[in-house]
C-alpha cells in the first residue's frame, strides 16, 4: 500500500487522526494507550505526529481496542475540567490569588505553557488591573460569599518578570463557586475587547468593576 | 426569559441514559440513588433497563440533581449570567433555536441580542455549525446521551441587515438540564485565528470530537 511516498503519508495521516480522536473521545493519555497496546509512549507519539504508520498487526489491535470502547460511559465533565477545556479566557483562582486551573483559551492568550500558569500566583504573572481586581474582591467579601457576580473592564499586563508586557483590554465576568473543600473560588472569565470597547465599558460600569451583591 | 417553546416531541429524553449517566458519574449504587429519590432499588433498575418510565415528579427531581452537580446557582441566575458573559456562549434548544446569546457572542458577530436570540441555527448561520448541530442531535445530545463535545468550526453569520460575517470558532459543548424537562445545548467558544483553527483541527484529528455519555 505504502509504496509510493504520497499514499504513505496519507495513511500515516489517517492513523494519526484515528488515534487522536480515539484518545480525545475517551479521555485517554498517550501513556495509557501505549500500555494497552504494549508499546512505548514514544511510539504512540510518533504515530500521532504522523511520522510513522502503525504496522499492520498493530493496526488491527488499535481497531479492536477502539471498537470495544465505543459505547462505554464517559464521566460527567466536572466543573474544573469544564474550565480547563474552555476555548475562552477562564480560570479558577483561590482567595490567596493562586491560579488553580486555567482554560485553554487563557493559556493561548498568554502564550505560556499550562505549567507556567497553573499553581502560580496572580502577582507572579500579572501586574496592574488584575491585581487591583483581586484586591477589590477581597475587600468586598467576594470570598466570603457576599457577592453574586462582578463585571469588569481590565487592562491585562504581565508582571515585571515578563517585562510588564501589555496583554490588552479584557471584558471580565466573575462569580464565586464553592469548591470541593467548601471554600469559595473565584471563577474568572473574560474575552479580549478593542480599546474603544474598553473605554465605553469603563463608562458603563462606572469604573473598573461593577459589583452585584446579595445584600 | 424561557417562554414556553414549542416542544417538538421528535427527540424524547432517553431516561435510561440520563439516569445511568448521572448515577455513574456521581459514583452512586442503584440503592443509593433510590434512597435519594425515595423509591425502591427495583424501580431504579427498571428505569435503567427502560422497563418503566420515571414519573413527571421524578423526572423533574433528576434534572434538579443534574443541575446541582453542574452549577452552583439557580437556572435563572445562570441564564442571566450567560446574557452578560464576555465570551461566546449560547443556549440552543432541541429545535435548533437560539434561546440565549451572550454579550460576547453578539460582540464576536457584531450584532445585538436580537440578531441571535429567537433565531434558528439553520437560518442564522451557514457552515460547520449546521453539521455540528446535526451531529450532536444524531449522537443524542438532546436525549441525554452526550456528555461533552469539542469542535473547531468555520461559520458565516447572516446578520438581520442582510450582511454576512465569517468566523473561526473553537467550541466546547455540553448538555444542560432545564425544566420541561428539556435538554438544551450549551455552546461556549472563542473566535480564533486561522492558525489556531489549524492547530486545534490537528489536535482533534478532525473537526469535532463528541464524547458519549453512556
Amino acid at each position: 500500500m505504502a509504496d509510493d511516498d504520497r499514499s504513505g503519508r496519507g495513511e500515516a495521516e489517517i492513523w494519526r487522526n484515528y488515534l487522536r480522536r480515539y484518545r480525545f473521545t475517551n479521555n485517554i493519555k498517550q501513556a495509557a494507550l501505549a500500555e494497552d497496546l504494549g508499546v512505548t509512549q514514544a511510539m504512540v507519539s510518533r504515530w500521532e505526529s504522523g511520522a510513522v504508520t502503525p504496522a499492520t498487526g498493530m493496526q488491527a489491535r488499535i481497531r479492536a481496542l477502539a471498537e470495544t470502547s465505543a459505547g462505554m460511559a464517559s464521566p460527567l465533565v466536572g466543573w474544573r475540567n469544564h474550565v480547563s477545556f474552555q476555548p475562552g479566557m477562564a480560570a479558577v483562582v483561590t482567595a490567596d490569588g493562586v491560579i488553580e486551573t486555567a482554560s485553554a483559551g487563557l493559556i493561548r492568550e498568554l502564550e505560556l505553557s499550562r505549567g507556567k500558569v497553573e499553581g502560580k500566583s496572580l502577582d507572579a504573572l500579572f501586574s496592574g488591573d488584575l491585581l487591583g481586581l483581586h484586591n477589590i474582591l477581597n475587600a468586598k467579601g467576594f470570598f466570603d460569599g457576599a457577592l453574586e457576580s462582578v463585571e469588569s473592564a481590565d487592562m491585562y499586563c504581565f508582571a515585571s518578570t515578563y517585562k510588564n508586557r501589555d496583554i490588552g483590554p479584557v471584558h471580565g465576568l466573575h462569580w464565586p463557586h464553592v469548591a470541593e473543600d467548601g471554600r469559595v473560588r473565584w471563577m474568572l472569565t473574560g474575552a479580549r475587547i478593542s480599546p474603544t470597547e474598553f473605554e465605553s465599558l469603563r463608562r458603563e460600569l462606572g469604573g473598573q468593576a461593577e459589583l452585584t451583591g446579595q445584600g | 426569559m424561557s417562554e414556553s417553546l414549542p416542544t417538538l416531541d421528535v427527540q424524547a429524553i432517553h431516561w435510561p441514559s440520563v439516569i445511568r449517566h448521572y448515577r455513574l458519574s456521581k459514583g452512586l449504587k442503584q440503592a443509593a440513588l433510590a434512597h435519594d429519590l425515595g423509591v425502591t432499588q427495583t424501580m431504579v433498575s427498571r428505569w435503567e433497563s427502560a422497563a418503566a418510565l420515571p414519573s413527571a415528579r421524578i423526572q423533574a427531581r433528576l434534572f434538579d440533581l443534574y443541575w446541582v452537580s453542574q452549577a452552583s446557582v439557580s437556572r435563572d441566575v445562570w441564564l442571566d449570567r450567560i446574557g452578560r458573559h464576555p465570551a461566546v456562549v449560547g443556549v440552543i434548544n432541541p429545535a435548533g433555536r437560539i434561546v440565549r446569546a451572550s454579550r460576547g457572542f453578539c460582540r464576536a458577530l457584531d450584532c445585538d441580542r436580537h440578531g441571535l436570540e429567537g433565531r434558528y441555527v439553520h437560518e442564522a448561520f451557514e457552515g460547520d455549525w449546521l453539521d455540528l448541530y446535526d451531529d450532536l442531535g444524531s449522537s443524542g445530545l438532546f436525549e441525554g446521551r452526550v456528555s461533552s463535545a469539542e469542535s473547531i468550526d468555520t461559520v458565516t453569520f447572516h446578520a438581520p441587515d442582510g450582511t454576512g460575517r465569517t468566523r473561526h470558532v473553537h467550541g466546547l459543548h455540553r448538555p444542560s438540564f432545564l425544566p420541561g424537562p428539556e435538554i438544551v445545548w450549551l455552546l461556549s467558544g472563542a473566535e480564533v485565528s486561522e492558525r489556531v483553527r489549524d492547530d486545534v483541527r490537528m489536535r482533534l484529528g478532525g473537526n469535532r470530537v463528541i464524547r458519549k455519555a453512556i
